[in-house]
């Protein structure tokens, strides 16, 4: 078992006549090598026989990727359902496939969009239609214009979407299908003829096209239907056929367009604006100029092309722009006519006053600018300080929209403190280091006052009876502190050196802390040998501290 | 409108301006450095027409009314501000701009102050038919309708980019100067010319 691709599934594996591995449903191939099974032995250079893998229908990569590219172009013309025995839309497309290779164009690029806007590319030239990919489509026109010295604005043309659409709406009715396709091409004629095309979508204007020239034969679909088809807001169809009715031609019958086309087509008439003059901007710049800065066969594709610039209606933006424009006018002569009232007389004023500044706007650059500087001091001066104060909040502004800003951007205050949580834990080491410090301190501190109290309790404490040495032990054992306090009251003894030796035994096995609380009961010797003993305890007590 | 005004208010440069015609600059941005770094929050806070957005983008953007501007003040320093009308008053709107960081309580300056796009407009107010344009000046137009419903022409010299539309309305942007934008449109308008609609 072997993922396949295309699948999308784990599939059996097959290797036809030893070769690529393939897919044995789809026959997509999967690994386009195959590495022999034979033994074979070398002799390298100390002497040692050794086996080697050979790879068996090994072929250079840039053969293999443009096998693979056509099947992949293949695969895209059957998903698009171009048609069986359309293998010359996938030749052409690998042809432009594999320029765009010669020019590095499929570095970067997704190889799917590189080959898509191939086979775009070759439908459109062959009259096949699928739908543009952008950015990728003009870049590789561009490419493609610079290396082959073609012209691809035929790409614009709407008529190349004729059969694809046709087919797609007229499937049952396929005796209709090449009448509706003709009166369609005679509406998209007329079309580029009134200026309706220029700056519109083709395919847009193919869907009204196929629209009408459905319905003239009788073949009922909705614009929802064409809409579909088309790939085309139903709005924007609308507004075609109602720019369209708005031309002579949308008054005529079909058979009267046909007939007006046959004979439109042969009066075709083109001036030739600052002909026999300068020089040819085409690329033939040894013939003679015939037009348009064109020699006359490029003269004769631009006509073909663009249409020509003579006749037809105006265009829908330019009738909209001009009925502005005039609009406008007729505001302004309104206007005008009232400027006896007070009222409209400060209106005036005030539109004087803008077009006043409209005029230094236009003014030399010069001029504008020495106006500008003398406005500048003063704007400075005045309103700046005015809007410039004004801008500042105040303090209880301030806070309320601390408190807003605060509740708009919670989520960020909430990651901002997740961060630094995160920053906090990366510095375990140094709080770990910290820690140490701070234990060596405390034992450093504790020292210091264990000494402290022990100086102090050898000045003040008065010397003890053996009774109280006894009770002293005693109370040790069973901890009750209240207890030898009373007990500490009675008059002292002279055995007290043996038993206080060993009182200090029984002390270094006990913890600091509760040393700590004998320290503040014990009774000090009185004689002077006990206060060597005392200095001898001490310098035990230090060391046992340094070790612990 | 403004093109009326100027052709009957006073009569055009005809030596600067041979068409006829004065393109209408409708957008200048312009870049300054104030050189000093900036708690964008304060701002954001202590300013009515201020907002700061940092999930949303990294800066304040902030407005005034005159002139009527949109700044974008970033933490580094560095500000952008568009909308201006013409070159004085983006330079304007920006002193001000700076002016209001320093009330603020930064050591704000204006240094670099420099004008990085201008967008002219402009009606020629006839046809024109597009496909020939394209057809004609091959090297520098791109002409897709699928996409775009105007021409794009890319002129080299000056080095600007116009919007041809079949409506008679172009758009000139890219220049640094405002010269730039007149020479750009008197050199594109005896084409445009050529491919005038003639009426039969």
């Amino acid at each position: 078992m072997v993922w396949c691709k295309h699948c999308a599934k784990n599939v059996p594996k097959i290797r036809p006549f030893d070769g690529g591995l393939a897919c044995d449903l789809c026959g997509r191939i999967l690994e386009n090598f195959n590495f022999s099974t034979d033994v074979t032995f070398v002799k390298n250079a100390a002497g040692q026989v050794c086996n080697i893998v050979t790879s068996v229908g090994n072929s250079s990569s840039r053969d293999r990727r443009r096998r693979k590219a056509i099947d992949e172009l293949r695969n895209l013309k059957d998903a698009l359902g171009i048609g069986d025995e359309r293998d010359d839309v996938v030749d052409m497309a690998a042809v432009f496939y594999e320029a765009a290779m010669d020019q590095n164009f499929t570095k970067g690029r997704r190889a799917e969009l590189v080959q898509s806007s191939c086979l775009y590319l070759a439908c459109s030239y062959l009259r096949v239609s699928v739908y543009e990919l952008g950015s990728v489509y003009l870049q590789l026109c561009e490419m493609l214009y610079l290396v082959q010295n073609k012209n691809y604005e035929e790409l614009v043309d709407p008529s190349i979407f004729i059969p694809r659409f046709t087919n797609s709406l007229l499937k049952g009715a396929h005796a209709k299908a090449k009448d509706v396709a003709n009166t369609a091409k005679n509406i998209i004629s007329s079309m580029k003829r009134d200026w309706i095309q220029t700056g519109r979508k083709p395919s847009g204007i193919c869907g009204a096209a196929i629209y009408m020239a459905a319905l003239s034969h009788g073949i009922m679909y909705s614009r929802a239907d064409i809409a579909k088809v088309v790939h085309m807001c139903e709005a924007t169809i609308t507004k075609r056929l109602n720019e369209f009715a708005n031309t002579e031609a949308g008054s005529l019958t079909v058979d009267e367009l046909d007939e007006s086309e046959e004979i439109l087509r042969k009066e075709t008439f083109t001036p030739r604006p600052n002909s026999d003059k300068g020089v040819v901007n085409c690329k033939h710049k040894d013939l003679k100029r015939f037009g348009y800065g064109l020699c006359k066969s490029c003269h004769d594709d631009f006509i073909i092309i663009s249409g020509g610039v003579v006749g037809g209606s105006d265009p829908p933006a330019y009738q909209r722009a001009e009925k502005e424009r005039m609009e406008k006018a007729a505001r302004e002569e309104n206007e005008g006519g009232i400027g006896n009232l007070n009222h409209d007389e400060q209106v005036n004023v005030s539109k004087r006053a803008k077009k006043c500044s409209e005029k230094g706007e236009g003014e030399t650059y010069g001029g504008e600018r020495h106006a500008e500087y003398s406005d500048e001091s003063d704007i400075c001066s005045d309103d700046d300080d005015s809007e410039v104060e004004h801008v500042l909040l105040g303090e209880d502004e301030t806070r309320l929209k601390t408190t807003a800003w605060n509740l708009q951007n919670k989520d960020y205050l909430e990651e901002q403190a997740e961060k630094e949580a995160a920053l906090k834990a990366a510095n375990c080491p140094e709080d770990a280091r910290n820690l140490v410090e701070a234990s060596k301190a405390a034992v450093a501190n504790s020292r210091k006052e264990k000494r402290r109290k022990r100086a102090e309790e050898a000045k003040n404490a008065p010397p003890s009876a053996t009774a109280t040495e006894a009770s002293y032990t005693e109370t040790q054992r069973v901890n009750q502190h209240h207890v030898l306090d009373e007990l500490l009251d009675t008059s002292p003894t002279q055995k007290k050196p043996r038993t206080e030796t060993v009182t200090e035994k029984k002390k270094e096995e006990h913890e600091i802390v509760e040393d700590e609380e004998d320290e503040e009961d014990y009774a000090a010797p009185h004689a002077d040998e006990n206060f060597y003993e005392d200095e001898v305890e001490e310098e035990e007590n230090g060391y046992d501290f340094g070790l612990y | 409108m403004t093109d009326q005004g100027l052709e009957g208010s006073n009569p055009v440069d005809l030596s600067k301006h041979p068409s006829g015609i004065v393109p209408t600059l409708q957008n200048i941005v312009s870049t300054v450095n104030l050189d000093c770094k900036l708690d964008l929050k304060a701002i954001a806070l202590q300013a009515r027409n201020a907002e700061y957005n940092p999930k949303r983008f990294a800066a304040v953007i902030m407005r005034i009314r005159e002139p009527k501007t949109t700044a974008l003040i970033f933490a580094s320093g560095k500000m952008v501000c568009t909308g201006a009308k013409s070159e004085d008053f983006s330079k304007m709107a920006a002193r001000k701009y700076a002016r209001i960081v320093q009330k603020l309580g930064f050591p704000a300056k204006f240094k670099d102050f420099k004008i990085q796009n201008i967008v002219g407009s402009c009606d020629v107010k006839f046809p024109i038919r597009l496909e020939g344009l394209a057809y004609s000046h091959a090297a520098f137009s791109s002409y897709e309708p699928e996409l775009f419903p105007g021409l794009i022409y890319r002129m080299k010299v000056p080095k600007i980019v116009l919007l041809i539309f079949v409506s008679g309305k172009i758009v000139i942007t890219g220049a640094k100067m405002r010269d730039e934008t007149y020479k750009a449109f008197e050199n594109i308008y005896p084409v445009l010319s050529e491919f005038r609609k003639i009426q039969q």
